[in-house]
C-alpha cells in the first residue's frame, strides 16, 4: 500500500458520485462519501465536506435530485438520488474516462517496456 | 437548456440564501454526528470520535463557502459586499465622501459637455441639413494656400451643378457682399438651409404689372433688399405690396381693367412671370393671396418681362394702356451680358422693350426706389417716363399719381 493518499483529479468527484448513487440508489450526503471511501480502499484522500459542492452542482446541472426524508436513526437528513439526465452523464463520463485511463496504462506501459 | 437551468437556479438561490445556508448547516451537522456514531461504534472514544469526525470532513467554513460558491454567482455576491463596504466608507467620512462626488460630478460635467459641444461642432453636422452624410464640402484654393470663394462662382455652380440637390455657402468669417456699385448683396437664399433645390433657385422675383384702361406695373425687385434709403425700415417689396393693394382697390373703384405680374430672370432660359392678378381674373382673395405670396427672387430682367407684359395688353381694347414698371435696381442677370459686371446690354435691351412697348401704344413709366436710378433710367426711358423715388414709403402715394397723370384723369 502506498504511503501517501491519492488527490482526486479535477471533475473525479462528480462521477464517483453518480456512480454511487446510480449502484446504491439514494443516500444521504454522509453515505456517499463512506460508500466512495470505501470503494477507493481508503486510498484517496478526500474531505468529506466536498462532497456537498459536488452535490449542488449535480443538482444544478440536473443529473441528481434531493428530498428531505429521515434516515436509519431517525434524523431528518437528505437524500440524493440519480436522474436519467445523470445517468446518461454518468455513461457518457465513464466512457471518457475508461478510454483516458487505457491510453494512460498503454503509454505508461510502453514506456516501462521501453526502460526493460 | 441545461445553462439557462444552471444559470436559473444560481440565481434564485441568491434569493434563499439564508435558507439554503440552514439546510447545509443541518446536513453538515447530521454528517458529522453520523461520522461519530460511526467512530463510536467501532470502540473510539466519544471526543476523540468527534475530533475525527471533524478532521475527515474538512474546515466547516470553508465548506460553506464552496458550498455558497457552487449553488451561486460568487462574483455578484462579491460586487454587493464591495459596494456594500464601499458604501459604508464613504458614510463614514461625509465631508471627504462629498468633496470627492462633488468633484467628480463636475469632471464628468465638463466632460460630457466638451463631447457634447465637440460632437455638433465636428461630427454631426448641420442641425438643419437633413442628410449630413449626403452633404459635400466644395472649396477653392490657391497657391498660397488662401480660401476665398467668389459669391458670382457658388452662382455658377448653383445654376450648373445639376448633381446636387442645391448648394450653400458657409463662412467661418464674418463677408459682407457688395455688387459693383458698393451695395449690399442679400446672401440669405445662400446660407438659408435646407438648401433650396435646382428647382427652388430661379423663381420669380417679386415683380408686379397693372393695367388700366391700359397699364401695368413692374416690379424687379432682384434682391431682398431693405430700402438703403431709410433703412432699417420695411423692405421694398413689402411697401410695394402696399402700393399695389391700394392700386387695386382704387383701379377696382374706377372700373379700369388691370393686371398684377412679377418676374424674375436667372439667365435667358429662366424667365419667371408670376401672375397675381390677370386682366380677366376677378379682384378676389385669391389676387390677395397671390401678392402676398410675392417674394424677392432672383435677377431684374426686364426686358423679356416687359415683352411678355406687351403680349398681354395687345390682347386688351382698352383705348389707353398703361405699362408702370417698378423695380429697385438696374436690369441686370448673371448672363445679361458678355459677363456679370457688364450692364450695358440689359440696359439698352430694356430701352429696345420700351420702345417697342411705344410702338404697340402702350404708354410706359418705370418707377425705380434705387438712388442710382438717374444713371440708367435716363437711357432707358424718355425724360417724362420715369420717376427715382428716394423712400420707398412714398410709393403708394406716387403710383397714383403716376396712373392719374397716364390716364389723364
Amino acid at each position: 500500500m502506498p504511503d501517501s493518499k491519492l488527490d482526486l483529479l479535477q471533475g473525479t468527484l462528480d462521477l464517483m458520485v453518480l456512480q454511487t448513487l446510480d449502484a446504491m440508489g439514494p443516500l444521504h450526503g454522509y453515505g456517499i462519501a463512506r460508500r466512495i471511501e470505501q470503494l477507493s480502499g481508503d486510498e484517496v484522500l478526500l474531505n468529506q465536506g466536498t462532497i456537498y459542492a459536488s452535490l449542488v452542482r449535480l443538482q444544478q446541472r440536473g443529473s441528481i435530485a434531493a428530498e428531505w426524508g429521515v434516515s436509519d436513526n431517525h434524523r431528518k437528513a437528505k437524500f440524493y438520488s440519480i436522474t436519467k439526465a445523470g445517468k446518461r452523464q454518468m455513461k457518457q463520463d465513464k466512457s471518457e474516462w475508461t478510454r483516458l485511463s487505457a491510453v494512460m496504462g498503454r503509454v505508461l506501459a510502453a514506456a516501462e517496456g521501453e526502460k526493460g | 437548456m441545461s445553462a439557462l437551468r444552471r444559470a436559473c437556479a444560481r440565481l434564485l438561490s441568491l434569493f434563499r440564501r439564508e435558507a439554503l445556508d440552514h439546510d447545509f448547516d443541518e446536513e453538515a451537522q447530521l454528517h458529522l454526528d453520523l461520522a461519530v456514531e460511526d467512530y463510536v461504534r467501532r470502540g473510539t472514544p466519544e471526543a476523540e470520535a468527534r475530533r475525527l469526525a471533524r478532521i475527515k470532513f474538512g474546515a466547516i467554513e470553508a465548506t460553506k463557502d464552496a458550498h455558497r460558491d457552487a449553488r451561486g454567482f460568487p462574483w455578484l455576491e462579491g460586487l454587493f459586499y464591495d459596494l456594500r463596504f464601499a458604501l459604508r466608507g464613504l458614510r463614514r467620512d461625509w465631508a471627504f465622501s462629498l468633496a470627492a462626488i462633488t468633484i467628480l460630478a463636475l469632471a464628468i460635467g465638463l466632460n460630457v459637455t466638451v463631447f457634447t459641444v465637440m460632437d455638433a461642432m465636428l461630427f454631426r453636422g448641420y442641425p438643419i441639413v437633413k442628410r449630413n452624410d449626403r452633404l459635400v464640402y466644395l472649396q477653392e484654393r490657391s497657391p498660397l494656400r488662401t480660401n476665398f470663394l467668389s459669391f458670382a462662382d457658388v452662382e455658377e455652380w448653383r445654376a450648373q451643378a445639376h448633381a446636387f440637390e442645391g448648394i450653400g455657402y458657409v463662412s467661418s468669417r464674418s463677408l459682407a457682399f457688395r455688387d459693383g456699385e458698393g451695395r449690399p448683396i442679400d446672401m440669405s437664399a445662400s446660407t438659408d438651409f435646407p438648401l433650396p433645390g435646382p428647382a427652388a433657385i430661379a423663381k420669380p422675383a417679386g415683380a408686379a404689372t397693372q393695367t388700366a384702361p391700359s397699364g401695368l406695373y413692374l416690379h424687379g425687385g432682384h434682391d431682398d433688399m431693405p430700402d438703403p434709403v431709410s433703412a432699417p425700415k420695411r423692405r421694398v417689396i413689402d411697401v410695394s405690396k402696399d402700393a399695389l393693394a391700394l392700386m387695386c382697390d382704387a383701379l377696382q373703384a374706377l372700373g379700369d381693367s388691370y393686371a398684377i405680374y412679377g418676374f424674375s430672370g436667372y439667365g435667358r432660359d429662366n424667365v419667371e412671370f408670376h401672375v397675381a392678378k390677370d386682366f380677366a381674373d376677378k379682384l378676389s382673395a385669391k389676387t390677395w393671396g397671390a401678392l402676398a405670396a410675392m417674394q424677392p427672387r432672383r435677377s431684374t430682367r426686364m426686358g423679356a418681362a416687359i415683352r411678355h407684359a406687351l403680349g398681354k395688353l395687345a390682347r386688351e381694347t382698352a383705348g389707353i394702356k398703361v405699362l408702370i414698371i417698378v423695380s429697385d435696381g438696374y436690369p441686370e442677370d448673371h448672363d445679361y451680358g458678355t459677363d456679370r459686371t457688364d450692364r450695358e446690354y440689359g440696359i439698352q435691351d430694356t430701352a429696345r422693350a420700351l420702345w417697342e412697348a411705344e410702338r404697340a401704344g402702350v404708354t410706359d413709366f418705370c418707377v425705380t426706389i434705387d438712388p442710382a436710378g438717374h444713371d440708367y433710367l435716363r437711357r432707358m426711358c424718355k425724360e417724362t417716363r420715369y420717376l427715382v423715388i428716394d423712400d420707398v414709403i412714398s410709393l403708394p402715394h406716387e403710383l397714383a399719381k403716376i396712373y392719374r397723370t397716364l390716364t389723364a384723369r
